[in-house]
């Protein structure tokens, strides 16, 4: 290193005093923005299972956010302006809401075309197991971006305290923007932004080739694959075996801490403990369902919070029908703070009003949306209605 | 299995974090006030991975802080060997378990620190119960500095020392994750005092940051393919075993190099003078220079306190010596057979070399100037499966490289 230095120094005169060094610095900056005009910024890439196809005839676009490994957050749709044409409901959720080929906004949107005579777009703003605190963040950006009506999906299996901060790298540097204005939350801020997404978020905006990064790294990967001799067999390895008692995902590992390994065992019993919450007595779930609930109070917009449906089968167990109870008494309590006419929650679990009709695959996910959209539709267009009495549903 | 850490986490958080370390450190210039930053940034950046690795690192530098003074105070009388023994006993017990039985050390270090967020601060504790379980990640490398610094301090090679020092060379950010072993010396001026950040000083920690960089992004990353090898050897020829083999032993030492410098490079930043950690060990001769420029800080420290410590006065111990250290050095990757075997393997050729190199003197042929840093390449490549591999995968993968 010191050879190195020492051809810069004396050999190539670079680095002889300050005002060197930030000339050196300031013309790799120069040719980073050249390069980065030449390798022209590509669209951060959206969660791949948002390119899956909706429901045929329906107007839903996905926003965001973007895959695991991309820091970009939530991504804008192409046009976000105010259009008189149109009536915008921003649809905040998770699996529970778009799941491969089953979206419950795509049903929804096949069944109200239109609103007050405006065109109704369904903006999808939806990822696995949403955090409170990216509810809050996803709130945010369906304001900028010109949300008419928000919903808010609750899936009570993430809200409860030991999992309502669920890691997801890819949106932790949204946090500082979204908690900035709630200086109770500037801690989770510091605690969950690291300096590495800042980095990268700053870089982004000033730099097209790290705007590109995901795609970047995708190239890269190719060529790795392009220069490996390795063979790999054709038929899929055998995953390696896990010790029951280490499974590394933190909510698995947590639940077989408290419940042991057989807690896996049955599916149902598994999420009722995830609903109930480890017996920890921390607020901060509380602390954060009540941001969310005072930003959609804030919003100006009607905003329908509802609790996502259970499986009918699901509330046949006495464990999960308790759990499902206290997520009703809570929400309802939650729900008592609420002021604002346009804002409606509903707390108690819509599932015995469709449950005869109703298709899940598994406690939460529905084979079949289309039962319970017959159901939330109309309760849509009536809290849209608060806010514009006179428009009606088409 | 056992939750693994991607080290680039780490500095493409700390690295960024100079952006305002720098700065704080060139306002706080008195010791204690940098000591300080020391100890926050490090829990901080390793909170950010998990509180409870945080906790951990606290807690066993906290307990080294309690037993240096000790040491230190005892260091001249007579029982102050066995206060010395006591004392890296408990320093080396945490890194000892972890070797010995990881997944229930897993275990227990994550539920015990969770345990204590859940008793004192709501805040933590659900940030806790969602950051990734981890492995006790820089343990090793925090044990063997801690064990330096103790028996520095016993031979009165370092001064008692205040709480505030050891922790802020305990908790140095760059050291925390991939080591280098560094000395408690190498730190000594910036805990103390301000240190100017030269131009000369600057360009050297950038421009190792920036070789980190290169060797881990451009020459690890293009060969990390390699790494698969050893899950599917079965299903590879003869030429691709060995093709891979040698991308594999080039990987190694780009990855392991490449985190040092950046580590050094930071360190370098913020007012330490790190030593080299490798010093080109492919271009090496010989056995003996071979491992006196790789991972030199681990050899180090084990040749000055465990070799030098054997052999004593007595130079016919050397040969029982070299076989402990390089024991040690396998058995420092993983309690496993194939690690043993990797440590006695290396004993056997760096003796074997010695005691060739005694009764004839080194060729100065041409050739063999090209040729020897090849052999000692080969040789060292040869033994990289055994730290893949345990020691039955390890046979079935030299089988597969002859064709068996």
């Amino acid at each position: 290193m010191q050879r190195t230095a020492h051809l810069l120094t004396e050999r190539l005169g670079l680095f002889h005093t300050w005002g060197s060094f930030a000339r050196v610095t300031g013309w790799v900056v120069v040719w980073c923005l050249v390069v980065s005009l030449i390798v022209s910024p590509t669209r951060p890439s959206v969660d791949d299972r948002q390119h899956l196809a909706d429901v045929p005839a329906s107007n839903v676009r996905y926003v965001g956010p973007t895959s695991v490994h991309d820091f970009s957050g939530f991504i804008a749709p192409d046009e976000t302006g105010p259009n008189d044409e149109r009536f915008t409901v921003a649809w905040i959720g998770g699996s529970e809401v778009k799941l491969t080929d089953v979206s419950l906004a795509g049903e929804v949107s096949n069944r109200i075309k239109s609103f007050g005579g405006k065109a109704v777009q369904i903006d999808g703003y939806t990822l696995v197991a949403p955090r409170p605190i990216d509810v809050l963040r996803a709130i945010d950006s369906a304001l900028a971006n010109n949300a008419d009506a928000i919903v808010i999906s609750i899936n009570a299996v993430w809200m409860s305290d030991e999992w309502s901060m669920r890691s997801w790298s890819n949106l932790d540097v949204a946090n500082l923007g979204t908690l900035w204005r709630w200086p109770r939350a500037w801690p989770w801020a510091l605690a969950l932004t690291s300096p590495a997404e800042v980095a990268w978020r700053v870089n982004r905006a000033a730099f097209g080739i790290v705007s590109s990064q995901h795609d970047l790294n995708d190239w890269a990967l190719d060529i790795v694959d392009a220069v490996s001799i390795v063979q790999h067999p054709d038929q899929t390895a055998e995953p390696e075996e896990i010790d029951p008692r280490l499974p590394t995902d933190p909510t698995t590992f947590w639940l077989v801490q408290e419940y042991g390994p057989s807690v896996m065992d049955d599916t149902t019993q598994r999420v009722a403990r995830m609903v109930d919450g480890l017996d920890t007595k921390s607020p901060v779930a509380d602390s954060f369902n009540l941001r969310i609930l005072e930003q959609a109070q804030a919003a100006g917009v009607p905003v329908f919070l509802y609790v996502a449906p259970f499986a009918p089968d699901a509330m046949a167990s006495p464990t999960f029908a308790i759990a499902a109870q206290q997520v009703e008494a809570y929400w309802t309590r939650l729900a008592s703070t609420n002021t604002s006419p346009i804002v409606e929650v509903e707390a108690a679990t819509l599932t015995a009003e469709f449950a005869e009709t109703a298709a899940f695959n598994d406690v939460v996910h529905q084979r079949d949306a289309g039962p319970f959209a017959d159901v939330i539709a109309p309760r849509l267009c009536a809290n849209w209605r608060t806010a514009h009495p006179t428009w009606e549903c088409s | 299995m056992i939750p693994s850490y991607d080290s680039f986490d780490w500095f493409s958080s700390l690295i960024p974090a100079l952006v305002v370390l720098i700065p704080l450190l060139a306002a706080v210039r008195v010791g204690f006030g940098r000591r300080a930053v020391f100890v926050v940034i490090g829990l901080y950046l390793l909170a950010l991975v998990a509180p409870r690795l945080a906790l951990l690192h606290l807690a066993f530098w906290v307990t080294t802080a309690i037993m240096q003074p000790i040491v230190a105070i005892t260091g001249e009388r007579r029982r102050g060997s066995w206060v010395l023994w006591a004392a890296l006993t408990i320093t080396l017990a945490p890194m000892v378990a972890w070797k010995l039985w990881p997944i229930d050390f897993v275990i227990d270090i994550n539920v015990w620190g969770n345990l204590v967020f859940r008793n004192t601060s709501d805040l933590v504790e659900a940030i806790d119960f969602t950051a990734p379980i981890v492995a006790p990640i820089g343990l090793s490398f925090s044990a063997f500095r801690a064990a330096d610094l103790l028996i520095k301090t016993n031979l009165g090679l370092v001064d008692r020392l205040t709480p505030g020092r050891v922790l802020g060379y305990g908790l140095f950010p760059p050291l925390l994750v991939v080591g280098p072993i560094a000395s408690y010396d190498e730190t000594r001026t910036t805990l103390e005092q301000h240190v100017s950040l030269t131009r000369e000083r600057t360009l050297l920690g950038a421009l190792q940051i920036l070789s980190g960089l290169f060797k881990v992004f451009v020459i690890a990353y293009l060969l990390s393919w390699s790494t698969d090898i050893f899950d599917v050897f079965d299903d590879n020829s003869v030429w691709r075993i060995w093709g891979s083999l040698i991308a594999f032993t080039w990987f190694f030492y780009a990855n392991f190099d490449g985190y040092s410098d950046l580590a050094i490079g930071a360190g370098r930043l913020l007012g330490a003078d790190l030593r080299p950690n490798f010093d080109s060990p492919y271009t090496k001769t010989t056995p003996a220079d071979f491992w006196n420029s790789w991972h030199i800080s681990l050899t180090r420290f084990l040749r000055t306190n465990v070799f030098t410590a054997i052999v004593g006065r007595r130079p016919q111990r050397q040969y029982a010596a070299t076989v402990v250290t390089m024991l040690l050095i396998g058995l420092w990757h993983s309690v496993t057979w194939a690690s043993a075997v990797f440590g006695v393997y290396h004993a056997i050729f760096l003796l074997g070399h010695r005691a060739i190199g005694r009764r004839r003197p080194p060729s100065e042929a041409a050739a063999w100037r090209f040729l020897k840093p090849a052999l000692v390449f080969g040789w060292f490549g040869l033994s990289l499966p055994l730290l893949q591999l345990d020691l039955s995968g390890a046979i079935d993968f030299y089988g597969a490289m002859i064709g068996i």
